[in-house]
């Protein structure tokens, strides 16, 4: 799997022999237009063109706001861990801290030599922890969120790739339709012409 | 500093589209404002709560309790206030004062805004009855409007 940098995790290069986490579909290139075209409806074409565009971009809006999500979760993990760390090397001796009591109110409080840390899980449960193992369930936590971004960015970037090629599909037919129109009607000319 | 003068409009001269530009303008302008309320009381009832927060600090020195780190990690320790507390005044300034002191501050914020909330009521209202106004002498027009269009259709009638 790509491995993605802290610098910008956008700039990996999509493999294309790995299949996507979420299997989103993949759009096939129309290469021969006429014959992909010449038993079917041309607006039939078109709609389903757009229609598979407009779920590709519904795909995009979704991995882009999972990828920012789960970004801001990568960072606040990274924080509590350091703050584990911070508190570990603290363990030995009695230190004062400022708390948040309200929004823009805060208070002070005396905390001596701390031998374990709560770690607030969600669903109304907070556990009590030693440091080690307070670090462990953070780090498999941080994993997981790493692995989720590293999937989703791969995604993003296939879907991307997908909605390029819908694209491009989109201009081929229509351009042929044109094409096609103008051809229809170069020739009812010169069949009046003729007559 | 003196009241800005408020435009005076002759609904009755306006034709029913500009009649409809105006409508709209003064819903968004209520929209606005109601928005505005809306904000002015998420902030007073965040004052109301800090006011309570430090009210339920009193007396309470030395007990034990978890001191929040994060929003998800937690220490145990005991209170150490000493009936003081820290408070933002805006723009980066944070004012140690005593719990009295701090409720004090809590409630001129929410005089203060409700004050505020009182004005922009005040001005709601004027828009709405401004609507009701517009939307009265829109309605008028379209009915003498379809009076004109009936009595056209009965004067073709009788002329064939």
């Amino acid at each position: 799997m790509a491995t993605i940098t802290n610098a910008d995790p956008y700039k990996i290069l999509f493999e294309q022999d790995i299949k996507t986490a979420t299997n989103i579909p993949m759009v096939t290139f129309i290469s021969n237009v006429e014959e992909f075209v010449k038993d079917k409806d041309v607006e039939n074409v078109f709609k389903q063109l757009q229609e598979a565009y407009q779920k590709y971009k519904f795909f995009e809006s979704k991995l882009s706001n999972n990828i920012s999500m789960l970004t801001q979760r990568s960072k606040q993990l990274q924080e509590s861990l350091d703050i584990v760390d911070h508190v570990e090397n603290k363990s030995n001796e009695s230190f004062s801290v400022q708390y948040e009591l309200s929004e823009g109110v805060y208070s002070s409080a005396q905390v001596n030599e701390p031998k374990s840390i709560y770690l607030w899980l969600g669903a109304n449960v907070m556990l009590e922890y030693s440091f080690e193992e307070a670090r462990e369930v953070l780090r498999k936590n941080k994993d997981t969120v790493d692995r989720q971004l590293s999937e989703s960015i791969q995604d993003l970037g296939f879907v991307k790739d997908q909605i390029t090629t819908t694209d491009v599909n989109v201009s081929r037919v229509y351009n042929y339709d044109i094409i096609q129109k103008r051809k229809l009607k170069l020739s009812g000319k010169t069949e009046e012409e003729e007559k | 500093m003196s009241e800005p003068q408020q435009q005076q409009v002759n609904l009755g001269s306006l034709s029913l589209e500009q009649l409809q530009m105006v409508r709209e303008q003064v819903e968004a302008e209520i929209q606005q404002l109601s928005e505005s309320i809306q904000q002015l009381k998420h902030a007073s009832n965040k004052y109301i709560e800090a006011k309570e927060a430090m009210g339920g600090l009193k007396g309470t020195d030395g007990k034990d309790m978890l001191v929040p780190l994060t929003s998800s990690i937690y220490l145990p320790g005991k209170i150490n206030s000493n009936e003081k507390v820290l408070v933002d005044i805006g723009t980066g300034y944070y004012v140690e004062m005593g719990i009295e002191q701090g409720q004090n501050f809590s409630n001129r914020k929410v005089q203060l805004i409700t004050e505020q909330v009182n004005k922009v009521q005040t001005a709601i209202n004027m828009k709405r009855q401004n609507l009701e106004s517009i939307v009265q002498v829109a309605q008028s027009k379209i009915s003498l409007y379809k009076q004109q269009q009936a009595q056209q259709s009965q004067q073709q009638v009788q002329q064939k």
